[in-house]
């Protein structure tokens, strides 16, 4: 049974994470690199804030998002107005030192060690315990990310966003303040990662450097492209199957082979096939996608 | 004493330069031709290193030869790259985007395949200690003097087939509009199996003179992938030579930065030099911009 609150905690953490990615990529047209250190600064703040200064969980996880927003602003108003893959170089590059400022500060961050023994978040003197607490706790912050992400994506910065997805010119031409449109969407992508990254951080007890890496970047990518990028469930439909998928691999999986390596594979694998087939993802019928 | 140090770091900064420069210049050369972001170059360059390595240390092939085998696996290697999934794609006219996260799903697959067949370790064709000559108390090896004799040979040959052949040409007339050129009936099919295979080739090149010094890894395609992009965007892709100073420059300050830093700032050093470009001058040293076309 706890093992079944885990993979399904697991779930919904990367659901809200990948929503989030979706608003960026499928509805934006941003390809956001960068969304795992993101995710890692929303964690790694909260961890500090709440181990080593002490802070309540609540204004630490509101310090996170400021935070992260902040960053996302920083990084975003000189590079969104760069060239499509010169945007995606510069923030793969961002997310790379992230990385390297995570392991290499080890007076903040404690290095490649992590931060340990972060505390859950409690109401009125009852804690969020593992199990089904926490399950339910990360359920409901999962849920208002998926409602953020919706009411965005159906209100008229929604139209705005999809307009400059498709043609950035003509959505210039109709008034749209383009650059403004970007820099909005991409901090609140990035204030929505910080979330799940609090809630992560919350609920492992536990941040760590390589939780947060580029491999957890495509990871996050494939789930993103499984389910489709511009599908509210395909965000939840991709992390199932790719949480769901290597967990069987427990049970009747191939003796000898590293296990995470052949994940890996098949994420890079998964990765190919879907842009050659389904570059929609597997939720959306090709004709809705395309709209 | 410490202008020595310095004369010694930017001796292995050359060297290593060099071959960032051979993987930056094979990158360019494709991204200028078809436009794709051809991040699966990385797993080019970490096959033919392991190409290298199962020819010289298991089949036991002379050196020259294995090298040769190398660049024609990475070679064929990247021809079936554009033939299989980038055609495909170009032919859908789908998003630039598609061929990009397919590039990088290349890349995590064969990353890990090559964990799974050769394990972590760093596989080195050098069993003993380099041998070095030195003069004036700086220190030469024979790797760093093979490097620069190869540089400076296939550097010119690459631009004079550019300049002067009849592919060469037609290389660069599809590299200014593809448009165009197909009207003219420059085969779009046959200029990405010649950019293909010819940048694929120069990555093995780079491949192989890495085998002799820090080895290949199965995530070294990863590392130098990132760094060869920096060079590009240093030297400005549209200008082929300026890829080639970017790979030389980043190479020197990556080593002069082991100077005043350390070695686990080296990738922070690299990165921050890309970002100040793309915030100061995103068109490169020389002005020649890199991605002013779309495929």
């Amino acid at each position: 049974m706890d093992y079944l609150f885990h993979v399904a905690t697991v779930i919904l953490l990367y659901a809200g994470l990948v929503a989030s990615l979706n608003l960026l990529i499928g509805h934006a047209g941003i390809f956001s690199f960068a969304h795992a250190s993101f995710y890692g600064i929303g964690g790694y703040v909260t961890a500090m804030l709440t181990v080593y200064a002490g802070w309540n969980w609540l204004p630490a996880v509101a310090a996170a998002i400021v935070f992260a927003g902040i960053v996302a602003l920083l990084i975003g108003i000189p590079t969104l107005r760069l060239g499509g893959d010169y945007f995606i170089l510069a923030l793969f590059g961002f997310q790379l030192i992230v990385v390297d400022l995570i392991l290499n500060l080890d007076d903040v961050t404690n290095g490649p060690f992590g931060i340990r023994g972060i505390p859950r978040p409690s109401f009125d003197g009852h804690v969020l315990a593992s199990g089904w607490p926490i399950l339910l706790g990360t359920a409901v912050v999962t849920g208002a990310v998926f409602l953020v992400v919706h009411r965005i994506t159906t209100s008229p910065l929604g139209a705005k966003l999809h307009a400059v997805r498709d043609d950035e010119t003509v959505a210039a031409a109709l008034g749209i303040n383009v650059a403004l449109t970007k820099i909005t969407i991409f901090t609140v992508g990035a204030a929505l990662a910080a979330v799940m990254g609090a809630m992560t951080a919350f609920y492992f007890r536990f941040v760590e450097a390589n939780a947060f890496n580029s491999e957890v970047m495509i990871l996050l990518l494939a789930m993103a492209f499984v389910g489709g990028t511009r599908s509210l469930w395909g965000a939840a439909v991709g992390p199932i199957i790719l949480v769901l998928f290597p967990e069987l691999f427990r049970f009747v999986g191939p003796v000898g082979v590293d296990l995470a390596k052949v994940q890996q594979a098949l994420y890079g694998l998964l990765l190919v096939l879907l842009m050659l087939f389904r570059p929609q993802g597997i939720v959306m019928p090709r004709e809705k996608a395309e709209q | 004493m410490v202008k020595m140090l310095v004369a010694q770091l930017v001796i292995n900064g050359l060297a290593a330069g060099a071959i960032y420069a051979f993987v930056a210049l094979g990158f360019a050369l494709i991204y200028n031709a078809t436009g794709v972001l051809h991040l699966a170059h990385g797993a080019v360059f970490a096959l033919g290193g392991y190409a290298f390595y199962v020819a010289v240390v298991v089949l036991k092939i002379p050196i020259p030869l294995s090298c040769l085998l190398a660049v024609c696996a990475s070679a064929i290697f990247g021809i079936a790259i554009e033939a299989l999934i980038y055609r495909p794609l170009r032919a859908r006219k789908t998003e630039h985007a598609s061929s990009m996260i397919a590039s990088i799903g290349v890349l995590t697959l064969s990353q890990s395949v090559f964990g799974i067949v050769f394990g972590t370790d760093n596989l080195s064709v050098q069993t003993e200690p380099l041998k070095t000559i030195s003069f004036f108390g700086l220190y030469l090896s024979y790797v760093h003097i093979l490097v620069a004799v190869l540089a400076i040979i296939i550097f010119s040959a690459i631009q004079i087939f550019l300049a002067r052949s009849q592919f060469g040409r037609a290389i660069r007339a599809f590299s200014d509009n593809p448009k165009l050129s197909r009207v003219f009936g420059i085969n779009s099919d046959v200029v990405g199996a010649l950019v293909y295979g010819i940048g694929s080739g120069l990555a093995a090149v780079a491949a192989c003179l890495i085998s002799f010094d820090s080895g290949v890894r199965p995530d070294v395609g990863f590392s130098i992938m990132f760094t060869a992009l920096v060079a590009v965007i240093v030297g400005g892709a549209g200008y082929l030579p300026g890829a080639a100073a970017g790979g030389i420059l980043v190479g020197l300050l990556q080593s002069l930065s082991l100077w005043p830093f350390s070695a686990r700032w080296q990738e922070v050093a690299v990165f921050a030099v890309l970002i100040a470009f793309l915030f100061i001058r995103p068109q490169g040293l020389f002005g020649y911009a890199m991605m002013t076309r779309r495929a």
